[in-house]
């Protein structure tokens, strides 16, 4: 189990300090942040690190050096030689393809993270996932009867059944239409309401940075460049977006 | 139709095939896992020598088996005294010789079923709560069904014609060692062509309705997922 530490701030948000570096490769991931529970919007071009930050949070990739702590509890340190394994740390990791398990139906994938929990409790937390992520007449489908938006709703569903404590967001909604988007968006804006943790969301796209967040860090080879208010960190960005939406279309 | 060589080779086929599908899951599991450094390099080594009987002729392989069960050696020796008897020229020792024959048969369509699963599959199982156990029982066994079916046909086929390894293992005992492919190789010897013809197409069908059956079962399961 976590692991925590008296001097650890025992509160919701979450504090990271990590270094990895992959085998053969320049690339090297220098990441110091604190996390509050509440959205941050991690922005950067493809090759920044976002993907990589994500998976070390979740257990995915060793860190080399550092420490990672999420409300209070310890889930790596390289120090004391803590390195809690993925599946003990509740994490919610969503990535850009919606990763069904494909011999599973749908009401089986969302259930498939509370499979050890007592049965009475499990089918309360199931349902209201499956209710909430509007998943009900899904339930009998395969990944392969879906279309994207249904997929992404009900890996969505998946991850928060299990009530994580931190929640990465790997560009998930990249291939979904604008009007699916915003609904997804609104139902996990609804969700994060009632739970109050911290939510990391890793994107490229402005406008979704700037319409999610209060806090913005922007990522560029492997290190963090700056971190603030949406309308100082992407200003230029966002001045671009603009310019483009005003320029008259042909 | 020597209908006791039948029942023995069928009856070694299915063996040998529980035997290896026994072996060969959790082996082709471990080698199916990303490794790096030392413990790949000893994940190859492991490979070569599962591996092996592809390359190796039979007679060569069953020589060294029939040495190693035998009462000449150290552990030939051993195993007789634990069994009571002799492994050579036994059927217990042709299902050993039919197992390390047959390894690779079992052991390389499993590791590439596993490997063909998506790593972010496991992954998404892993934050989700299910520990390596569960990884390897609710998402590697079920994905990788197809592939056990294969290794299954694959071994009890070439079972069923197995002939060098058989041969120097077991002899040609009657209702013991004597299989299919050994009383063929008998009824060749007589000229008995009629006989011969008669074997030759059991074995023909039995290898032709596994393949059958497998090639089905593929095309069922990629449409299921499909």
């Amino acid at each position: 189990m976590p692991d925590s530490r008296p001097d650890s701030p025992r509160d919701t948000g979450a504090r990271i300090a990590v270094t990895h570096r992959f085998a053969g490769s320049a690339f090297l991931l220098d990441v110091a942040l604190d996390l509050a529970p509440d959205w941050t919007v991690l922005f950067g071009h493809s090759g920044a690190g976002k993907s990589t930050l994500l998976r070390c949070l979740a257990g995915l990739l060793p860190i080399d050096v550092g420490t990672i702590f999420v409300g209070g509890d310890c889930w790596a340190d390289t120090a004391r030689g803590i390195a809690i394994p993925p599946h003990q740390r509740n994490v919610g990791w969503l990535s850009q393809r919606p990763a069904l398990f494909p011999h599973l139906t749908a009401a089986e994938n969302v259930a498939f993270g509370v499979a050890n929990l007592p049965p009475q409790q499990r089918r309360e937390k199931f349902e209201a996932a499956m209710e909430m992520f509007r998943c009900r007449h899904l339930a009998a489908r395969t990944p392969s009867q879906l279309s994207g938006g249904e997929l992404q709703r009900v890996a969505l569903a998946r991850t928060l059944v299990r009530d994580p404590v931190l929640l990465l967001l790997d560009e998930p909604f990249d291939g979904l239409d604008f009007p699916l988007r915003e609904s997804v968006f609104e139902d996990l804006q609804q969700w994060q309401q009632h739970r109050n943790i911290p939510i990391l969301f890793a994107t490229h796209d402005v406008a979704e940075a700037c319409k999610f967040s209060t806090h913005v860090v922007r990522l560029d080879s492997g290190r963090i460049v700056a971190q603030g208010p949406p309308g100082h960190v992407l200003l230029r960005e966002r001045e671009k977006l603009q310019q483009w939406l005003d320029s008259p279309q042909d | 139709m020597d209908w006791q060589a039948l029942l023995l080779s069928l009856r070694l086929a299915a063996v040998t095939t529980l035997v290896l599908l026994a072996v060969a899951c959790p082996l082709g599991w471990w080698l199916s896992q990303p490794a790096f450094g030392g413990r790949a390099r000893f994940r190859s080594l492991v490979e070569a020598i599962t591996s092996l009987p592809l390359v190796l002729p039979p007679t060569v392989l069953g020589f060294y088996l029939l040495v190693l069960l035998g009462k000449s050696t150290a552990p030939g020796r051993w195993l007789t005294h634990m069994l009571g008897h002799s492994l050579a020229f036994s059927f217990t020792g042709l299902v050993i010789g039919s197992a390390i024959y047959s390894l690779p048969f079992a052991i390389q369509p499993i590791v590439g079923g596993f490997t063909s699963i998506s790593q972010t599959l496991f992954d998404t199982a892993a934050v989700l709560g299910a520990g390596p156990w569960q990884r390897f029982w609710r998402v590697g066994i079920p994905l990788a069904r197809p592939a056990f079916l294969r290794a299954a046909v694959l071994v009890f086929t070439h079972t069923i014609g197995e002939f060098g390894v058989v041969l120097m293992i077991g002899g040609n005992i009657p209702g013991s060692t004597r299989t299919l492919s050994i009383a063929l190789y008998d009824q060749v010897q007589n000229f008995d062509y009629a006989s011969a013809t008669r074997t030759s197409l059991v074995l023909i069908c039995l290898s032709l309705a596994g393949l059958l059956a497998l090639y089905g079962a593929d095309r069922r399961h990629r449409s299921r997922l499909a």
